[in-house]
């Protein structure tokens, strides 16, 4: 599903029947997104514990909207590539996992791609240099492209400019077409398991999150993929790209305000990268980069009244520490996660235990009616019991079957979102190149206008609760969903104490631990 | 939602007017009003209007106020279950005392 900006809230709750008694007071709760007349607060990113030399701009007039699912993205994506249509307009892609028979809308990648070459669309693409053979067919059918069609213009490098353990894992696609520019970002790769289910995937298909900017924040995400593209020692061979860095930013377009952060790693410091000038660093961020740490903590640390997060790892000290400051200021703090008996992570149940023994989660925890206010009840931490299709009876324990949560996403107070592709770890704060999205929705102080954070919530626990939107409106009523979930919930309770990695099956050993170089 | 401006319509009259600084509507209404509309922006309620509503600690009684406060849901536990975690009550979805002084609290009796 897509979440378009400034929404209305359930037609149940904007259009309904009140009781009243007379010469009485009586109270009706008037559906509201008021704007917050601090709003930069959200976007100062001087916090941070692998503080960057840089900080990203704040841009206003952006048009977000976002999208849950595979399939809701990969539509978007299909209709914005539709745009791009002949000389002149370009499509550019970073991708951690590309493949082209996925279907965007009506059409797969690989027709895409191929019409728009075809067209004189430039097509240029950085895709990681995945382990074994992934990406590399894909990258030299964008290549061919360039040799069977004309005015054909494909080129597609495969990355491996990265830290020793590193690894490329930014998802952004950026359109220049007959609508201007459109881009993407977010934990969405072109990958069937976003929208099927793959015998070799458990949890598949993966629940995830994505966004599409129009407005000046998409200039921010085609810099990635410029600085990215000119810095690399292949595409000196290329022809240039039709974008550049002095391409003046898009025309306002929306309500919301857009940060847009990187990771990338410190060169500088830790082998691995040269750059297209024979340095060892990128010569963009000569000392790496870590704004998307720095938009996440500083959101953290704004929060009032309740922080959600989506996160397919969970394991970045660093942020548990933040959270744990936080706790004391807000009212709830729900957490998603996928079952550890899906991941891919070595060492996961380790990992995600002390993060969660950190800030005092308690999963046996049982209300006390004569402590209210227990810190305890303000934790819920949770996974998807419900995959939908069945899942691999090999790898998959029947009692923890359930989706895979592979999104990256933070939303604070029904205020402040955050949608990206870093993942809550040390790689994806400072070792493996990152971007995310923080957004601020400044639309209209009125009843009945819904901002894009609060939408965004609602649809999400409306679908992973199994509850109307109405029902999950008010956060901190509905947290009382994710704190004692009923059976017929989406939604159970995880128990860091429940299992060790004794029992783990591991998929594939994509590394993550705390002897890994961290930022500066 | 403070300086909203509001229209309702209440026993054959209609008023005009802005939430207060704690976005409230007060209105003095004729007495025998049954019925009527408020609307703020896009926003619309029909009104009941009742002698009293029933007793907070009754299910038509919690389920009425807490419409009203936005606790909107077909199952009512659920709905209160909602408004005490709201307010740092035991969030049991069954009405106690704690409940019942807070809702008509925020609600008004």
């Amino acid at each position: 599903m897509g979440t378009e900006n400034s929404p209305t809230p359930p037609s149940g709750l904007h259009n309904r029947k009140a009781g009243l008694s007379m010469n009485a007071l009586n109270t009706l709760e008037v559906p509201c997104d008021p704007q917050d007349p601090n709003f930069s607060r959200w976007f100062d990113s001087s916090i941070g514990p692998h503080q960057s030399s840089v900080t990203r701009p704040m841009r206003t007039g952006n048009q977000v909207t976002s999208f849950i699912g595979g399939a809701a993205t990969y539509a978007a994506m299909g209709a914005a590539m539709a745009t791009a249509t002949g000389p002149g307009h370009y499509i550019y892609m970073l991708n951690w996992w590309v493949d082209l028979t996925v279907t965007l809308g009506s059409s797969t990648l690989s027709d895409i791609i191929t019409k728009a070459c075809a067209a004189g669309v430039q097509v240029r693409a950085l895709f990681w240099d995945q382990p074994g053979t992934q990406n590399n067919a894909e990258a030299y059918f964008i290549c061919s492209r360039s040799a069977q069609k004309t005015p054909g213009d494909g080129y597609a490098i495969v990355d491996n400019n990265t830290l020793y353990v590193g690894s490329h894992h930014q998802k952004i696609l950026v359109v220049n077409g007959s609508s201007g520019l459109i881009a993407f970002c977010g934990g969405v790769d072109f990958n069937p398991d976003r929208i099927s289910y793959l015998p070799l995937e458990p949890g598949s298909p993966l629940h995830d999150v994505h966004c599409r900017i129009v407005g000046p924040a998409a200039w921010d995400l085609l810099q990635i993929f410029v600085d990215r593209w000119n810095d690399h020692p292949t595409s000196a061979n290329v022809s240039a790209l039709r974008a550049t860095s002095n391409d003046p930013l898009p025309a306002a377009n929306g309500d919301q305000y857009v940060q847009i952060g990187r990771t990338f790693p410190n060169g500088s410091k830790f082998a691995g990268i040269s750059s297209r000038n024979g340095k060892s660093y990128y010569s963009f961020a000569q000392y790496g980069e870590q704004t998307c740490e720095a938009i996440i903590f500083k959101a953290i640390a704004q929060a009032q009244q309740f922080i959600y997060v989506q996160d397919q790892y969970l394991q970045s000290m660093d942020a548990s520490n933040a959270l744990k400051a936080a706790l004391p200021n807000i009212k709830k703090l729900i957490i998603l996660i996928p079952h550890p008996s899906l991941s891919d992570h070595p060492n996961i149940w380790r990992f995600e235990k002390a993060f969660l023994d950190n800030l005092g989660y308690d999963p046996t925890f049982k209300y006390d009616p004569n402590n209210p206010n227990d810190p305890k009840a303000k934790i819920a931490v949770c996974y998807l019991k419900g995959a939908g299709l069945a899942p691999n009876p090999k790898l998959v324990p029947p009692a923890t079957q359930g989706t895979y949560v592979h999104s990256k996403m933070w939303i604070i107070d029904d205020k402040f979102a955050v949608i990206g592709s870093a993942n809550c770890n040390n790689r994806g704060y400072t070792n493996d190149s990152e971007v995310v999205a923080g957004i601020y929705d400044q639309s209209k102080n009125t009843p009945c206008t819904l901002h894009f954070a609060h939408d965004l919530r609602n649809q999400l626990w409306s679908l992973h609760l199994g509850l109307s939107l109405n029902d999950v409106f008010d956060p901190i009523g509905a947290a009382a969903h994710w704190l004692a979930p009923t059976v017929a919930s989406g939604v159970g309770r995880f128990n860091q104490n429940a299992d060790t990695d004794s029992s783990w099956a591991p998929r594939n050993q994509i590394a993550d631990n705390t002897s890994e170089p961290i930022g500066n | 939602m403070v300086g909203a401006k509001y229209t309702l319509v209440v026993g054959g009259q209609t008023y005009h007017g802005q939430t207060d600084s704690n976005g409230m509507v007060s209105q003095v209404v004729p007495g025998g009003a049954t019925s009527g509309t408020l609307t703020l922006d896009m926003w619309t309620v029909d009104l009941t209007i009742q002698q009293q509503l029933d007793p907070a600690d009754t299910e038509a009684g919690y389920s009425a106020r807490l419409d009203n406060l936005g606790y909107y849901a077909e199952d009512a536990s659920m709905a209160l279950m909602r408004f005490q975690s709201a307010n740092d009550l035991n969030p049991t979805g069954q009405m106690d005392d704690a409940t019942k002084a807070k809702l008509e609290e925020i609600h008004g009796h």
